[in-house]
């Protein structure tokens, strides 16, 4: 088992959902991040991070 | 624990049921390459460096370090982080340069077991019982405080919450082993990054910046009779016990912490070193806490700056978000992470930040379990009670032992209910156990004269002088009792941080002396045996000069941290 593959595959599904959130959940005032919807951003960083850790483990393979 | 609580939704509760299926997931994948007991206790010694590093880190995650370095944070201020810059990060250095050759090249199982090839049985032992209690103690902890947690900010049933926990840590632990142990410990401290990085970000926005939250954290100093840089200045005010809210000086911090307590714990408390000595190779074992130590510098900016914020937001007349109140009418610094969890997360990252607290409490628990089996199985059941069994049985103990250890761990958890204190007694039991150890250690590794006997009755001194030193001292407003005091309270301490210190520092300093004298009165072993065991016996590791020079920038790392938060 390739536990940068889990370890992508995680960060990419918990990003999903986060984006997911970032479109259904209504920031309040204090939630944002920068201007940014925190939900949407920390979800799109996650997914890439996912991405980048589950195209290293089968780059490698 | 009340007045804080979180209502989670659909989505959160999605994040939280898809770390869980990863979670079992990986102890189902991992449980075909179990074929033995050094699989399941020992990985097989075949983790590479970097999982092994992530791992060294994780399994210190549990309750105290997370919700409890935050509450440092809020109660004591910036002077909690010497527990990374002072006391872990060098110590980790220490163990990985200098230690490590002789655990992973002594080819012991356990650190109780490297005990017995440089000294004898009677000091293995000693060692694995007084281990095995402190490992139960700490994951029943562990899990007393997640099943407070759930109970208290989401609602959830107590007996459900830790019942759910323990399930979850037993099948995966259960099923993989060790391996599914640190696979795991990885997994969480991802979640643990990914869940508290953004939340000190925003909630530092919230202060006005680190400019922002110096100027709100010098008029709480000054409301509580201190100088303005109490909370935010690390060293500048350890003129004095009076000058900081930790009530120690340098002296008590550098000693007590930085060498006996932090050194005592990373150098020899099984539960961490076990994560080195799976890895690999020798070089991977060397570098396993070095790895570790990169990141362990930074965590001060995720767990002890979200108390500080705290602090500063609870301090501030006119904030919403403040620290509730126990009710002695002191505030609950133990909801430090909660609070800004619920004051700055929207639902979605409120999943994300829950997990991660949760992430770690199971850390912090299986890690404990898997050194419980290991130590069980290797140096109490295979030594004393039935040596001599075909392997298959030694694997079937190991994991009849993880379960054991979950029950225990349970009923500690219900036992740790009866204390309102837990935490602080916890941090007394290391400064019993691992402050003496540390001594043991420091002299069997560096000095072949110590004798069996020198060390046997220097960690048996050692403990006692911990005993008198707590039965004779107590910690200002505190009751004579499991604080301290009940030889006679002969001495008194501004905070129980301080007592700790001092306990441990006398626990180091009688089990040093009297190793060293009942060493010179008896008879070492002879130097052919302790090859691979004591440093100037030892051929030194060559084609690694990496690791030291690594370790060097490391220390250089912590240096410059500790100048710039003077």
């Amino acid at each position: 088992m390739d536990l940068r593959n889990v370890i992508g595959l995680l960060l990419l599904a918990i990003g999903l959902l986060l984006i997911i959130a970032g479109f259904t959940v209504t920031p309040r005032w204090n939630t944002d991040l920068f201007g940014l919807n925190l939900n949407l951003a920390w979800g799109i960083v996650l997914a890439l991070t996912g991405s980048f850790f589950v195209l290293n483990s089968r780059r490698k393979r | 624990m009340d007045s804080i609580r979180i209502e989670l939704g659909y989505l959160d509760y999605a994040i939280l049921l898809t770390y869980f299926a990863f979670v079992l997931g990986i102890g189902y994948l991992l449980r075909k390459q179990i074929s033995g007991s050094e699989d399941y206790l020992l990985s097989g010694r075949s983790i590479p460096a970097w999982i092994a590093g992530l791992a060294f880190l994780s399994a210190n995650l549990g309750a105290q370090e997370v919700m409890g370095m935050a509450a440092s944070g809020a109660k004591y201020g910036i002077a909690t982080s010497h527990f990374y810059w002072v006391g872990a990060v060098p110590a980790m250095v220490f163990v990985g340069v200098f230690m490590m050759p002789f655990y992973y090249g002594s080819r012991a199982r356990s650190v109780p077991e490297y005990l017995k090839l440089r000294f004898d049985e009677k000091t293995r032992v000693f060692n694995a019982i007084t281990f095995a209690g402190m490992t139960v103690l700490s994951s029943g902890i562990s899990l007393y405080a997640m099943g407070l947690l759930l109970s208290s900010l989401l609602g959830w049933n107590f007996d459900l919450s830790i019942a759910l926990a323990a399930v979850i840590v037993l099948a995966y632990v259960f099923l993989g082993g060790l391996t599914s142990a640190i696979y795991n410990e990885v997994l969480q401290f991802f979640l643990i990054v990914a869940g508290f990085f953004p939340l000190v970000i925003v909630a530092l926005r919230q202060v006005g910046g680190w400019d922002g939250l110096v100027k709100r954290l010098e008029l709480a100093a000054v409301a509580k009779s201190y100088v303005p840089g109490a909370y935010t200045q690390a060293w500048a005010q350890m003129s004095s016990p009076a000058a900081n809210p930790m009530g120690i000086e340098w002296f008590g911090m550098a000693m007590g912490l930085g060498f006996v307590l932090s050194f005592g714990y990373w150098c020899t408390d099984f539960l961490v070193v076990q994560r080195a000595m799976a890895a690999d190779s020798m070089k991977a074992a060397r570098r396993t806490p070095l790895i570790a130590a990169v990141p362990k510098m930074l965590f001060p900016f995720l767990v002890i700056l979200p108390g500080m914020i705290a602090l500063a937001l609870t301090s501030d007349t006119g904030s919403l978000v403040r620290l509730p109140a126990k009710p002695d009418g002191t505030y609950n610094y133990d909801l430090s992470i909660p609070l800004l969890l619920q004051a700055y997360f929207p639902s979605g990252m409120l999943g994300l930040g829950l997990t991660a607290l949760l992430a770690s409490f199971m850390s912090g628990m299986a890690g404990n379990v898997t050194a419980f089996n290991t130590v069980w199985t290797y140096d109490i059941y295979q030594s004393y009670i039935r040596p001599g069994q075909p392997d298959t049985h030694y694997l079937r103990v190991g994991k009849l032992a993880t379960v054991f250890g979950i029950l225990a761990s349970w009923l500690a958890a219900y036992a740790a209910m009866s204390f309102n204190n837990i935490m602080d007694f916890l941090q007394l039991i290391f400064a019993f156990v691992n402050a003496p150890l540390f001594a043991t250690f420091l002299l069997g590794m560096f000095w072949a004269r110590t004798s069996a006997h020198g060390a046997f009755f220097g960690l048996v001194s050692g403990t006692a002088a911990a005993a008198a030193h707590h039965g004779l001292s107590l910690p200002a407003g505190a009751a004579v009792g499991i604080k301290g005091g009940w030889l006679q309270a002969m001495t008194s301490y501004p905070s129980e941080m301080a007592q700790n210190f001092w306990t441990a520092i006398y626990a180091w300093t009688a089990c040093f002396a009297v190793t060293i004298v009942v060493s010179l009165f008896t008879k070492p072993k002879p130097a052919a045996e302790l090859r691979g065991l004591v440093y100037s016996l030892t051929p030194k590791p060559e084609g690694d000069a990496g690791t030291a020079w690594l370790g060097a920038a490391i220390l250089a790392g912590a240096a410059v941290l500790n100048v710039i938060f003077w």
